[in-house]
């Protein structure tokens, strides 16, 4: 599939086109790993884009933190530290793991303007819903400091219904894959999810708008086995054509910064049901204590839908949350019929042959 | 040498019943929970609960030696090399009942409180998926601009809804005054506890830190009863002895500080390689965790809140500016020359930032700080050749 120039640029560029914000009168705010509401962020007058880390040399996060921390939080720390980042008003950094937690610190300690939201990860979904009502009036209190601003109602129903029509264009694109994978590059794929969360809504929304309708499967249809693939982001993006090479089409994911941000329920009013509605709700993920029981019947289910023979456990090395759940995922598909296999990424990866062998070698078991 | 303390044995004779006592739980009629060491422990001994705590059990593996064995087990069965070693050690166990006790009994509820860390969620829902039963996980947030209200109340909240339903579990109503006392006991448990740290303030300290490790074991898994109380009266007594009697013998020329949970593979090979050097870390970051409440005030309400106050303010809970206030606090408080932060790969919480810690440390105090990289119960993750070349290098700069 061809994505429009727009599209592909912002995947190639994410900071640039996060730093055009400014001359709209949107202060850029970056958003770390985790979930958090980007419409939340948005109503405040802001731009949220969301910073996965790039694959520079960890020059200076290697002087900041130890060589066993996760390798994603290591090149977000990089970002910053080299100033990569300088350009943004603020860092929300949601609290879904200790990494995260203390990596505010670290950033804080950096000097820069910081936003640590600390998610709940409680039993108790009545009394987290509570909690968030007040974390999100700091939150609040916190991008008024560094913008200027505070979300407000309406702001938040203007912003509502863009970032919907994102959360529509990026699930309209899944859908296609799902329909036709073998026309996805795992690139070409990627850097549309990309860039919903790198560009201003509007602007994304408008690109995609013409793309389900002009889509044609052609006749690539071959051979091919479907799989899907499973874990924090789909970091290094490039490698992913890896699996087209050994006869694997990739029609699905439950990727942290794919399918699993996107099919979050969109904040609709600062009101505390929907507050722990958008917070507390979607697919089940391993950074979320609610309905995360769900998640081996969640994925064995989506496998089915997307038709695919297999899941890949696409593991950044270090990350505990998606680290812990293997084992007892891994055993729940294996029982619904579902061969897997785990490849073990580090965000600088730069040879892949031992990965692309273990790929090659699941590919023939299919 | 450092001195061997007869309350050692007292202390193995506590906890060989207690957990004697966990083992036999399901004949005496009593039910078990699981439990983080940051876990309200107090509402569970009011319901006659045993607690047992899967962090103490993978300390006593890794102490005993037994940790490698149990950590391949559970590598084995899916595990990453990168989780916790606390979690493989007794995820280990558990597929072998394996460890000093031939592991734990089964639980008949799990509760994981996230003022330690977040790992302690990840790792206890998996042992409720596998053991197929109640999880409560209790939000305690992170302190980032301090403790206010909104973070008390939160605690109380969710200790409201946990009461409950380890009351359901438990088949019996909850009895508040029967957690008031519960909650007396703690609180005098955890002052006795700081007395015992506090004497370290001596110099020559009678009680080595890394030794405190090992006298901790009472205040985790017995907090709430008046066992601990007993124990550290009986140990502040010994200490007394020793410090008033002058019989100390090790010269202790440098005084440090230990940041993050002890090596507990090596603790006595550290504790004499120092004693050798003349050197003993007198206070760590760990050991004083379980000072708790201080006073218990009359209405329940505020016990409550008082409770979830001491819960939501371990060391580990709080931001980096407010860790180097205790850290420059305790330099002070036990005279120490400088400190070792145990880079810790297995604690990310303890662990991230120490870099940073480090030299916020240095620059608030002007005392120097020595990272020592190692797992607190995975060897494969240290070398005795290198910590050993380092910290001796680290305590030459006292003998120049």
């Amino acid at each position: 599939m061809n994505l429009p120039k727009v599209i592909v640029d912002a995947a190639s560029r994410p900071y640039a086109v996060a730093a055009e914000s400014r001359k709209k009168g949107r202060a850029p705010i970056a958003v770390l790993p985790g979930y958090f509401p980007a419409e939340l962020v948005a109503a405040a007058g802001a731009h949220p884009f969301r910073v996965w880390g790039g694959r520079a040399a960890t020059v200076n996060a290697d002087a900041a933190l130890q060589a066993y921390i996760c390798s994603m939080a290591k090149s977000v720390l990089e970002d910053v530290l080299d100033g990569t980042l300088d350009f943004a008003a603020g860092f929300l950094v949601p609290s879904v793991c200790d990494t995260m937690q203390n990596l505010s610190d670290v950033i804080a300690a950096s000097g820069r303007k910081v936003f640590c939201f600390r998610f709940p990860r409680s039993s108790f979904p009545d009394e987290a819903g509570v909690w968030l009502r007040d974390e999100v009036a700091r939150f609040s209190r916190w991008m008024k400091s560094a913008t200027g601003r505070e979300p407000s109602g309406e702001a938040l129903a203007y912003e509502t219904d863009r970032y919907s029509a994102v959360k529509t264009a990026v699930l309209e694109l899944y859908a296609l894959r799902r329909e036709c994978p073998q026309a996805f590059t795992g690139r070409g794929f990627y850097d549309a999810v990309f860039a919903a969360q790198t560009m201003d809504p509007g602007a994304f929304a408008d690109a995609m708008s013409g793309c389900a309708a002009n889509f044609k499967c052609g006749d690539a249809a071959g051979a091919g086995r479907r799989v899907m693939v499973s874990g924090t982001a789909p970091i290094p993006p490039e490698f992913l054509d890896v699996f087209a090479e050994h006869g694997l089409w990739l029609a699905d994911d439950d990727f942290m910064a794919g399918r699993r941000l996107f099919s979050r329920p969109i904040l609709e009013s600062l009101g505390p049901k929907d507050l722990a509605q958008a917070f507390l709700g979607g697919v089940p993920c391993p950074s979320n204590t609610f309905g995360h029981d769900k998640r081996p019947g969640y994925l064995a289910d989506l496998a089915k839908e997307a038709g695919a023979a297999g899941v890949v456990f696409w593991q950044t090395k270090a990350c505990e949350n998606e680290a812990f759940d293997l084992p007892w995922i891994d055993a729940a598909l294996r029982g619904n019929g579902l061969k897997t296999l785990l490849v073990e990424t580090e965000q600088k990866m730069r040879t892949f042959e031992t990965a692309a062998a273990r790929i090659a070698a699941f590919a023939e078991s299919l | 040498m450092p001195v061997k303390l007869q309350a050692q044995d007292e202390l193995k004779s506590l906890m060989a019943a207690y957990y004697l006592e966990a083992k036999n739980a399901s004949y005496n009629g009593k039910k078990v929970a699981w439990v983080s060491s940051g876990a309200p422990v107090e509402f569970l001994y009011a319901l006659d609960y045993v607690p047992i705590y899967p962090e103490n059990y993978a300390a006593m593996c890794g102490a005993s030696k037994q940790s490698p064995a149990l950590i391949a087990e559970a590598e084995a069965a899916g595990y990453l090399p990168d989780l916790c070693s606390y979690a493989r050690c007794d995820i280990g166990a558990d597929i072998v009942q394996g460890g000093p006790v031939m592991g734990l009994p089964d639980p008949d509820l799990i509760v994981a409180g996230t003022n330690i860390c977040t790992t302690i969620i990840k790792w206890f829902q998996q042992v409720a998926y596998r053991k197929k039963k109640p999880f409560v996980a209790i939000e305690m947030p992170y302190l980032t601009t301090g403790l206010g209200k909104s973070e008390a109340d939160f605690v109380v909240a969710q200790f409201r809804r946990f009461r409950d339903v380890a009351a359901e579990v438990a088949g019996v109503p909850f009895d508040e005054d029967r957690f008031v006392e519960v909650v007396k006991l703690s609180a005098e448990g955890s002052r006795l506890w700081g007395e015992v740290l506090d004497i370290a303030r001596r110099s020559p300290a009678p009680l080595s830190a890394l030794d405190a490790f090992i006298h901790i074991a009472p205040i985790v898994t017995l907090r709430g009863t008046e066992k601990p109380i007993e124990y550290y009266k009986t140990l502040l007594s010994e200490l007394e002895t020793l410090s008033r009697g002058g019989l100390i013998a090790d010269a202790q020329h440098t005084r440090l500080l230990w940041d993050n949970l002890p090596i507990w593979f090596r603790l006595r090979r550290m504790s004499e390689f120092l004693a050798f050097r003349g050197a003993i870390v007198v206070a760590s970051t760990y050991t004083n965790s379980w000072a708790a409440i201080k006073e218990i005030p009359r209405k329940l309400d505020d016990i409550y809140e008082a409770l979830a106050r001491a819960y939501l303010e371990p060391y580990i809970n709080r931001n980096f500016p407010d860790r180097v206030k205790i850290l420059s606090q305790m330099a002070s408080d036990f005279s120490a020359h400088g400190m070792i932060m145990h880079s810790n790969r297995s604690c990310k919480p303890y662990s991230i930032g120490q870099y940073m810690l480090k030299g916020m440390f240095t620059k608030e105090t002007g005392k120097p700080v020595l990272i020592l990289d190692a797992d607190m119960t995975d060897p494969r993750a240290y070398s005795d050749e290198q910590a050993e070349g380092r910290i001796e290098a680290f305590l030459e700069q006292w003998f120049q």
